[in-house]
């Protein structure tokens, strides 16, 4: 083994370590996977604020959960864990808020997303709010599967067994997502003006 | 068909299971075989790779242009704060042994009030035994016996130089009260007072409330 190409260290050797005191072992697991479950929270709740207050909330559960965590389930591993905590809860400030409050919200922090990345031209932002847009629009539970495909990088098996639904309304689910998302984006302006 | 296939319930399924890679190799080497002889089929898992990269590509996109919630390096630091104080509070040593709460010893405490209160009153009776009250005349007898030729019947007595005048009116009114039955040493406060001469300044304590 070269000390230039030191194999991978799994999620589970490092979840191992962070259980014996190594905080570098947490660190690890946190630079692996924080900035892609941000985003992931990013889009689910649509708040940067909510986000960001859920992020550590995952982080805090984990830590707390750690000794508890199957490491030889064949549940999905570490991460598929991680974002089972994550989905969860977002799902408690659902509940907790209220949907249509949230969705309120956010709605109006669109626009103010958009608002600072004033360097792109015109045509970029439009092309921004329309995707945006389009993703918004999507079902909550199609963009749910979507969002844990992409940022997760998870199996459908483990997506299913996170949400609770059989392996097949999972991949209807993604697959009515992706089908939905062609067409809003085949027809951006109308909706943009949807979701405005 | 294997089962794995029979599961799903239909071609979306299975090709989105098969561009996943998710299907084992028996069943991935069967839709291949599937798709080699329908060119439907691939038609069908070509449109879905293409909307599959097309949703990915929007996320990517929206991605790119939009903030992170976060900046990364702030929600770093914000975990690594998070772990740090999680393994600080795992280094510390547990309580072992918890407290256990021990029931309040009541029947303990009630014997040794009661054992308390044996003792306290045997050590009184010794020292007060029944019938026997301080007679001034006695005292004033004993006095002139040891002391012959001291005028005052008190002041011989080493004791009793040491009292005031109002404790000795004291003593004797309350031996005197103690002992009501006995005639003779049934005195008044009057009477202990001729016995025994009062400080002019003490004469309002006596008779104090």
């Amino acid at each position: 083994m070269s000390p230039d190409n030191p194999i991978p260290v799994g999620d589970e050797a490092l979840v191992r370590r962070l259980r014996d005191g190594d905080e570098r072992a947490g660190n690890e697991l946190a630079a692996r996977h924080c900035a892609a479950l941000m985003r992931y929270l990013q889009r689910l709740v649509r708040s940067d604020h909510l986000a960001e207050e859920l992020h550590q909330q995952t982080w805090t559960s984990v830590l707390e959960h750690l000794d508890r965590f199957d490491l030889t389930s064949g549940g999905g591993g570490f991460k598929a864990w991680l974002y089972r905590i994550a989905t969860n809860k977002a799902h408690d400030l659902w509940r907790a808020r209220g949907r249509e409050k949230v969705v309120k919200q956010n709605l109006t922090l669109i626009t103010e997303e958009i608002a600072p990345d004033a360097s792109h031209n015109l045509e970029g932002a439009e092309a921004e709010a329309k995707l945006r847009a389009a993703i918004e629009l999507l079902p909550e539970n199609q963009k749910q599967v979507l969002l844990l495909r992409y940022y997760g990088n998870l199996k459908f098996v483990e997506i299913a067994e996170m949400l609770g639904c059989p392996l097949n309304t999972a991949l209807g689910r993604m697959h009515k997502a992706m089908i939905r998302l062609r067409e809003l984006l085949a027809e951006p302006q109308n909706a943009e003006s949807r979701v405005s | 068909m294997t089962s794995s296939l029979q599961n799903l319930e239909n071609n979306e399924a299975i090709l989105l299971m098969y561009l996943a890679g998710e299907l084992p190799s028996q069943d991935r080497a069967e839709v291949e075989q599937m798709l080699a002889s329908d060119a439907g089929l691939r038609a069908e898992l070509e449109i879905l790779r293409q909307t599959q990269q097309l949703a990915f590509d929007a996320l990517e996109t929206l991605d790119g242009a939009t903030r992170p919630a976060v900046p990364r390096i702030v929600a770093l630091s914000q975990i690594s704060q998070l772990i740090h104080e999680w393994i600080d509070l795992r280094r510390q040593p547990t309580v072992t042994s918890a407290v256990v709460r021990q029931p309040t010893p009541w029947r303990r405490i009630s014997l040794s009030a009661a054992a308390a209160l044996l003792v306290g009153y045997y050590v009184w009776a010794v020292y007060h035994p029944p019938g026997r009250s301080i007679n001034p005349r006695d005292i004033a007898y004993r006095s002139d016996e040891l002391y012959p030729g001291d005028s005052d019947e008190f002041g011989a007595l080493p004791q009793a130089r040491e009292l005031s005048s109002r404790e000795k009116v004291a003593i004797l009114t309350n031996s005197l009260d103690d002992s009501a039955s006995d005639e003779t040493s049934n005195l008044h406060v009057a009477e202990v007072a001729a016995v025994m001469p009062i400080d002019s300044s003490d004469q309002n304590v006596t008779g104090a409330p």
